[in-house]
């Protein structure tokens, strides 16, 4: 796979958005500009457009910071329009998630002073206030993680 | 990726460039910030209305900075957008960061007087 823009996705059948690019932060970055923009050239809600890009910014650069550290790995991202909202499949052949992550995570510990303030940890809170049925599967060394966020 | 607006003595006015505050840009734009900040004594105001997407990367930034500004000084953010404020909300973090919706007057012969 060449390059890692958007450019291939109008036009995939029944609205499929595929695509692969390398789990490093840059990438991730432009690959979720050019999202956030044809998200809006389809016309979907500014809502669920600003939903789905705030997860997929936590879930791509989770995988680019603890599956895949070295960056020599991509990610395949598919991403379904269904009738409630989007639907997102993420592959990557990194390392396994931990277990503990996939059920439920509160916010960090705010502490009582400014210097007690956590500057982590927010990930996977923002991931699971935002999406529904969340399904992870390790299959063959991949790591394959589904979910839905929902309009409104 | 920030300008720098020193018209006021008692508060350094920051402009966020940046239309994204995520893992790729944080860390560079963290210790731009901190580098200023630390420098003096007033209050730190970022001003965010070009920012158009934070993530937890973002957000672990802003509160780094604030920790490095010393004396319990709280970081203040101006203008955040519909979508950092969400985030912010979500993470409770709206309570921590003093939040305007505009700039204070004495920035008004700043260079985004007219940006707004």
């Amino acid at each position: 796979m060449s390059g890692d823009r958007l450019s291939s996705l109008p036009g995939q059948p029944e609205g499929e958005i595929r695509h692969r690019f390398p789990a490093t932060p840059e990438a991730i970055s432009r690959q979720l500009a050019d999202l956030s923009r044809f998200f809006a050239a389809c016309g979907i809600a500014p809502d669920l457009r600003e939903k789905v890009t705030v997860v997929l910014g936590e879930v791509l650069n989770n995988i680019a910071e603890h599956a895949v550290p070295d960056g020599r790995g991509d990610v395949d991202l598919v991403i379904c329009p269904r009738p409630d909202g989007l639907h997102v499949e993420t592959v990557d052949s990194g390392r396994a998630l931990p277990p503990w992550l996939l059920t439920s995570a509160d916010l960090p510990e705010m502490g009582t002073t400014i210097d007690d303030l956590p500057e982590g940890g927010f990930g996977w809170f923002i991931i699971h206030a935002l999406v529904d049925d969340m399904i992870y599967e390790r299959e063959r060394g991949r790591n394959r993680l589904s979910f839905s966020v929902c309009a409104a | 990726m920030i300008t720098i607006d020193t018209g006021d003595p008692a508060l350094l006015l920051v402009t966020v460039e940046l239309p994204r505050l995520d893992a790729a840009a944080s860390m560079a734009f963290k210790e731009q910030v901190r580098q200023h900040a630390q420098a003096g004594t007033g209050r730190v105001m970022l001003d965010m209305h070009r920012v158009e997407f934070l993530d937890s990367s973002g957000l672990g930034a802003l509160v780094a900075i604030m920790k490095a500004l010393g004396g319990g000084r709280r970081l203040e953010l101006a203008r955040c957008g519909d979508a950092v404020r969400k985030v912010l909300a979500l993470t409770r973090m709206d309570q921590i960061f003093v939040l305007h919706d505009a700039l204070p007057n004495c920035a008004a012969g700043g260079p985004d007087q007219t940006a707004a």
